[in-house]
């Protein structure tokens, strides 16, 4: 679960963030959407403890962010939205990195890193340097890397781009495998068809506030999620 | 031809956007002056070198002795930071998508990096060349036609070893680019080409001791050794039209003769540099558990030993540490030779006698000119998120690489004393000493480059070249590693002088370094983590 509540971030005078407040339950499925420069990377960076914020608490599993971050990290999986790896490092090597610092036992990564190698077809690649592969392909390591541990919260900053059609959908079907098991997924995207039909819940952020969050069947009602977020956009 | 100015301008302004530091404002005294002030304060330093030979070069008439050796150490200085330059500036470049997505010809961009590449390495010209320029102009009293000659010479003097360097850095390129470990590949034979430029260089001062001492003579030798030099000094001493413009044709022509050389190749050592050899035949793989401690040194270490331009950078005090070692164990006789030759009129025993306290300075020089960690936070770049998010804190992935550092240099220093104490007999307190020097003088060296790089990080830099070479953190840990050795061998050398014996003399070194080793570690636990948190990327 995570809980966000008054979180504001500031960056000189201006505001990054305004007072965002919302909640995502275990299970869920949480799509989180704006425009360019909206606050979307800002948020997501505060949560997963990469930047500090001014005011406001971020709980995660009811930990906080701020006062146990690496607590709440070892609950966590993050995959950026340019996944920019250590391009010296073999995929297997970075994939063990990750695991190593996050103390996964070897059966346990021996497994994950097995499934979910083969589930986004790069097994044959995992022994190549991060330098020789294309956008694609570091993404599809970052999320092995982020998966190998069993996160309970796994926080995706546009995760379908650069992905090729098959691992998008086997992305999606995991998202959905991973909810029934009651893990929290929150992710930011531009692909509403995706969170339209993927998503349990979404929150529209626009210039640093929270301008909609709840279900989607709230939110969207009876028109589509393109044109209620074209709504608010205007 | 706008064009081809433009994309010059910004292929520059990208090069030398030296004193850009992340996430600060600066103003335009800060981009512009400091680097300016910073070359006049050298330009200066070697004015007054040069005027101090001037002075018995004047007694004897031989005044021109100075720009034959400035001409000499401008060259020697292009070739070695040329063929360290050349494959980052003209060969497997970041910007190569975007350059030849552009409705430019390919020449176009090929005569932007040569052009980019001259003009850095002239500017290296400059600072060595005209303080001694105006120094021999000041003392000689010269003609209209120095002045012509000079200035030609500034811009076509450092011609040759441009095109050497471009040869060797596009030889080096071509050769590593069949291995699949083309970065190791690359790392020895740069680091084999600088010791061989090394070699002959301390194998010309011979030549050059004997210059000094037949200056009329050798002044021919160096004409036939290195040939513009030889032109330029015929010059400047009886200036003849044919003879100036056969100067500028032969070094002009021989520029023209690598571009069209170099364009004939250059496309396609790069393309074979850019390809990435993969790994088709295993698709095995072992995992081994590391702690996190563990994992994050391993980590830090393949980043130095798979970055050359880092590897070098930072190694190169490490090798010379070697070869000095090196060279007072197997050529003793020759070293006390030269260090009695230098007039401190100190007898072979005493130096020997001194050895611990010579090798103290030694350890000291090496570990504050080996900073390593003032560029590995910078290093990271983007990827310092993925650092930021880990389960572990700050203070571990700091410590990390303050260790993942030492462990380089630590062996290295051991193994040199080692050497020295089995040649020259220490005693055992002056082998502990020394064992602990070589691990305590590491750590202080390292822990005060880690503070300056969470003072001064550079998280947007484009390469590693960019961090390593060109940022304030980089550049802040020189000047105080030069600052803080020479301050050392002073006072080494003053206590020597005053009569502590070697040991006292160490013992006191070993003392101050602790003392600096426990500061340094208190700082870093106060202000480390909220340094580290603050930057954001």
């Amino acid at each position: 679960m995570i809980r966000i509540s008054n979180v504001t971030k500031k960056y000189g005078d201006k505001k990054a963030l305004d007072k965002v407040s919302f909640e995502v339950g275990d299970g869920e499925i949480f799509a989180f959407i704006g425009h360019n420069g909206a606050g979307k990377t800002t948020l997501i960076k505060a949560i997963v403890g990469i930047h500090d914020f001014d005011e406001g608490e971020i709980l995660i599993n009811n930990k906080s962010i701020a006062k146990e971050p690496v607590a709440c990290k070892k609950e966590m999986a993050y995959v950026p939205d340019n996944p920019e790896l250590y391009e010296n490092m073999r995929a297997i090597q970075f994939i063990n990195f990750i695991c190593d610092m996050y103390e996964v036992d070897l059966k346990r990564r021996e497994k994950n890193i097995k499934k979910y190698a083969e589930m986004f077809e790069i097994t044959k690649n995992l022994n190549d340097t991060i330098d020789s592969f294309s956008h694609g392909m570091k993404q599809k390591v970052a999320l092995i890397a982020a998966l190998a541990h069993d996160p309970k919260i796994i926080i995706l900053d546009e995760p379908f781009v650069g992905l090729d059609p098959k691992a998008v959908f086997d992305m999606k079907e995991l998202m959905h495998e991973m909810a029934k098991d009651g893990k929290t997924i929150f992710f930011s995207t531009h692909i509403l068809d995706v969170a339209e039909k993927l998503c349990t819940k979404v929150a529209i952020i626009k210039k640093g506030k929270i301008v909609k969050v709840g279900n989607m069947k709230e939110i969207k009602g009876d028109k589509s999620l393109e044109k209620v977020f074209l709504e608010l956009e205007k | 031809m706008n064009k081809f100015f433009s994309l010059l301008r910004v292929s520059m302004s990208e090069g030398m956007g030296i004193f850009r530091v992340y996430g600060k404002k600066q103003s335009r005294i800060n981009k512009i002056g400091l680097p300016i002030v910073l070359a006049i304060m050298i330009m200066l330093s070697m004015a007054g070198y040069v005027d101090m030979m001037m002075e018995p070069l004047t007694e004897i008439g031989m005044e021109f002795v100075v720009l034959t050796l400035f001409v000499i150490m401008a060259a020697l200085f292009i070739l070695v930071e040329g063929i360290y330059k050349a494959s980052g500036l003209l060969f497997n470049c970041r910007d190569d998508d975007l350059l030849l997505s552009l409705p430019v010809k390919r020449s176009t961009v090929l005569a932007i990096r040569i052009m980019k590449f001259y003009l850095f390495e002239t500017m290296i010209n400059a600072i060595v060349f005209v303080p001694a320029m105006i120094v021999y102009a000041m003392k000689v009293g010269v003609g209209a036609s120095f002045y012509l000659v000079s200035l030609t010479a500034l811009f076509i003097l450092p011609i040759l070893p441009i095109v050497i360097a471009s040869l060797v850095g596009g030889l080096i390129a071509f050769s590593s680019a069949r291995f699949k470990h083309k970065n190791l590949v690359q790392i020895i034979l740069t680091t084999l080409v600088l010791l061989g430029v090394l070699f002959v260089s301390i194998n010309i001062e011979d030549i050059l001791q004997t210059l000094a001492q037949n200056a009329k003579s050798v002044n021919e030798i160096i004409t036939k050794l290195y040939y513009p030099a030889g032109q330029y000094i015929q010059l400047v001493l009886d200036f003849k039209i044919m003879d100036y413009l056969m100067f500028v044709a032969t070094n002009v022509g021989l520029f023209v003769l690598m571009l069209l050389m170099l364009g004939s190749v250059y496309y396609k050592i790069n393309s074979r540099v850019k390809i990435v050899k993969t790994n088709t035949v295993s698709y095995e793989y072992n995992l081994k558990i590391n702690q996190p401690l563990v994992a994050l040194i391993k980590k830090e270490i393949g980043k130095f030993i798979s970055s050359p331009v880092f590897l070098i950078n930072a190694g190169f005090g490490l090798v010379l540490f070697v070869v000095v070692v090196v060279l007072a164990c197997v050529n003793m006789n020759a070293t006390l030779d030269m260090i009695s030759k230098m007039s401190f009129e100190i007898s072979e025993d005493t130096i020997i006698n001194y050895m611990p306290a010579c090798l103290f300075g030694l350890i000291f020089f090496t570990s504050m000119m080996t900073s390593i960690t003032s560029s590995m936070i910078s290093l990271e770049r983007k990827s310092f998120n993925v650092l930021k998010s880990l389960p572990t804190n700050s203070m571990m992935i700091i410590m990390a690489k303050v260790l993942a550092a030492v462990l380089v240099m630590i062996p290295i220093l051991l193994i040199g004393d080692i050497v020295m104490m089995v040649r020259f007999n220490f005693n055992i307190w002056q082998i502990l000493m020394i064992f602990a020097s070589s691990i305590t003088m590491p750590l202080v060296a390292e822990l005060v480059g880690i503070l300056v790089n969470l003072k001064y990080p550079k998280m947007n830099a484009q390469d590693d070249t960019e961090v390593v070479k060109q940022s304030m953190s980089s550049m802040v840990a020189v000047f105080v590693g030069m600052g803080s050795s020479i301050v050392m061998l002073y006072i080494i050398y003053n206590a020597f002088r005053s009569g502590l014996s070697a040991s006292e003399i160490v013992g006191a070194g070993l003392l101050f370094s602790v003392i600096a080793l426990v500061l340094l570690v208190a700082y870093l636990w106060k202000r480390g983590t909220k340094d580290f948190n603050s930057i954001n990327v």
